[in-house]
């Protein structure tokens, strides 16, 4: 039982992480990010170059890595849409996606490639009855690390102030004084440096890295970000959080012979949640409809 | 509002219908003519005929709910998907179909049509099951629906791959006669844009589209937002199956990723760079991307494009038509027909809507946005 708890809770919090860096860019600039995934599968690769160096400095690497690439995001192709409709907005963070993801084809060609970064934390330790490997543990204690870091960012500084005024109502917030350039900037490179720890956790767990590892955490991050409600960040991680557990429940709970259906479980529950909650969980009342 | 652009579409219609009927029409046989003779030039390009027609069904059919009713779905190409599979049960031959599917039930295993009556068969009955399907789903708008609609794909694909004993799983779903010729396909493509033109020119897509463009004044003036969309989610299920049977018959074979997120991308893309609120984008689109992803395909694999003979590195088709897609979303965001009027009777209002919020605030309020 402890053993499911653990499972569940490490899965909930990677989900959690990755929903909060979707939700925290669709919060401000109202863009569903398709690419934060590919941030993810760049910040796998860069692990994979630098895997020889002593692990402080692969973290380092690829969170600066991943972050500068968020930024360059932001400058290249994003910022042109920036005024466009969401639809716009959307369907160009799709062509970016497209683009990184065959950029790495290119590079490195299609099959997935070994990492060794993180071996060692895949050794099992026996808590009571349950034997949990370390990897489980080390990803819940740097989430829970990490998210605390963010609320007091998001909490205590000018610009995490910034961030969440601008989440909350952009237009109130430009005219509040909030430099819109400055805070979008923020925004993408904090969403940037919570997919190179989503990375380092994901990479360490599953030790391959491929161009297509990027396709399952955004799907996962933008089906979380809707059913917390859009634009509410503490729901994105809720929503994270939830998909992961509900992902282990059914893992466990659902008979042998209908396993493989798992995830049409999990996706038929989400279409169940938006029908009972089309504004999510945790619907912010900011994308309710105002005539 | 809502009676000012309902009165204003009819106004444009009236005006739009002659001139309208003659540009669908050039337009359809421009598209046949073109399809015949590519045709005859090589069997290479006989096959890139047949599979560009497809694309112009599927992203026909994707305008016919996405482009009327604003809301972008990620879910319609689990309609190809089952379209195809169950043209695949419907036409294989009985004693073929016991060989390589020995678990299919037995009032599966019996059924052996022709290929028409199938194609009959399964467009009618996937657009019936996908107006089932959006009944709930269609309650939902903007993000919400794109995101219930993405769950589908993602449900029907692991349905698809887990049902080894009526689809083969993962395997590849053989030995369906092939009969789509160039003249089938482009049958099917001439149907799919003459239905998306009566549905857009329709009181039903009337409906819709003031549904699109102002939702709160199209519920006040007693649009049933729910039951338009339904009706447009249905319409463009049932065309899209049809590509799906079509591609089943064109190669006689297909698997389950198919039909999953590249073909998904890969149509959103052909539809956006045409102009998504487009009849007359949605055919370009298709045409255009297909021409480019087929002669870089071809460099990519090494076949050349006739005295060119450069290779290129894999994954540059990707990456150059992913660059298109960029570009046009920031130069022209309303697709590159977009700005014209389109062959369903398309009027310039629609592609660029006068900005509710002025000033260069980027909108954040949404109520002013009709739709996601």
């Amino acid at each position: 039982m402890l053993q499911h708890i653990l499972d569940a809770t490490s899965t909930g919090s990677l989900y959690a992480v990755v929903a909060l860096g979707i939700a925290l860019v669709f919060g401000v600039m109202k863009l569903v990010n398709f690419a934060y995934g590919e941030l993810l599968m760049v910040g796998g690769f860069i692990i994979l170059l630098t895997e020889g160096l002593p692990w402080p400095i692969v973290v380092l690497c690829t969170l600066v890595g991943v972050a500068a690439l968020a930024f360059l995001m932001e400058r290249i192709a994003f910022r042109p849409v920036r005024e466009a409709d969401p639809t716009t907005m959307l369907i160009t963070s799709f062509a970016v996606a497209i683009l990184i993801q065959n950029v790495m084809v290119w590079i490195s060609g299609r099959r997935a490639k070994g990492v060794s970064f993180g071996n060692a934390l895949a050794e099992p330790v026996h808590i009571g009855s349950a034997s949990v490997p370390i990897v489980e543990l080390v990803t819940i204690g740097v989430i829970v690390a990490v998210l605390i870091g963010f609320v007091f960012l998001l909490q205590k500084t000018e610009t995490g102030v910034q961030m969440r005024a601008a989440a909350e109502d952009f237009r109130m917030a430009r005219l509040l004084g909030v430099n819109a350039n400055w805070v979008i900037v923020a925004t993408f490179v904090a969403s940037g440096l919570l997919a190179a720890v989503a990375s380092l956790l994901l990479l360490a767990t599953t030790g391959a890295v491929s161009p297509y590892i990027g396709l399952t955490p955004v799907l996962i991050g933008f089906v979380a970000t809707v059913i917390g409600g859009m634009g509410s960040l503490v729901g994105a991680a809720v929503g994270g959080f939830l998909l992961g557990v509900a992902t282990v429940v059914f893992q466990v709970a659902l008979p042998d012979s209908i396993q493989s259906y798992r995830d049409a479980f999990v996706y038929s529950s989400v279409i169940l949640v938006l029908l009972i909650r089309p504004n999510g969980l945790f619907g912010s009342k900011a994308l309710e409809e105002r005539v | 509002m809502a009676s000012d652009t309902v009165s204003q579409m009819r106004e444009s219609l009236s005006r739009g219908r002659g001139s309208g009927l003659v540009r669908l029409v050039v337009g359809l046989v421009a598209l046949v003519v073109a399809a015949e003779l590519l045709s005859g030039w090589s069997p290479a390009a006989h096959t890139f005929a047949i599979t560009a027609l497809v694309h112009v069904m599927i992203v026909v059919g994707l305008f016919v709910f996405i482009g009327n009713s604003g809301v972008i779905s990620f879910g319609q190409i689990s309609f190809m998907a089952i379209g195809a599979y169950a043209t695949g049960l419907l036409t294989t031959d009985v004693t073929r179909k016991e060989f390589l599917l020995p678990n299919l039930p037995d009032w599966i295993a019996s059924i052996h049509l022709a290929s028409f009556p199938a194609l009959v068969l399964v467009g009618v009955g996937v657009a019936v099951l996908g107006a089932l399907v959006g009944i709930p789903l269609m309650r939902l708008s903007g993000l919400s629906a794109s995101i219930a609609t993405l769950s589908l794909l993602i449900v029907v694909n692991v349905l698809i791959t887990q049902s080894e004993s009526i689809t083969g799983g993962n395997q590849t779903f053989v030995g369906v006669p092939i009969t789509t010729s160039t003249e089938v396909a482009a049958a099917g493509a001439c149907f799919a844009i003459i239905v998306a033109a009566l549905f857009t020119r329709s009181r039903a897509g009337l409906r819709l589209r003031a549904s699109r463009d102002d939702a709160p004044a199209a519920r006040a003036s007693g649009i049933n937002i729910t039951r338009e969309r339904v009706v447009a989610f249905g319409l463009s299920a049932g065309l899209i199956a049809l590509a799906g049977a079509m591609y089943a018959h064109q190669l006689g074979s297909f698997g389950p990723k198919d039909f999953y997120f590249e073909l998904t991308f890969i149509t959103l893309a052909m539809l956006v760079v045409g102009g998504i609120f487009s009849l007359e984008g949605a055919v370009v689109g298709a045409v255009l991307i297909s021409v480019i992803e087929e002669l870089l395909g071809r460099l990519e694999n090494g076949e050349g494009i006739g005295p060119i003979s450069l290779t290129l590195h894999d994954g540059v088709t990707a990456i150059v038509l992913a660059i298109i897609v960029i570009l046009v979303m920031i130069f022209r965001p309303a697709g590159l027909v977009g700005g014209r009027r389109g062959g369903g009777g398309k009027e310039p209002d629609d592609t660029e809507p006068e900005p509710v919020t002025p000033g260069p605030v980027k909108d954040a309020d949404l109520g002013s946005v009709p739709d996601f």
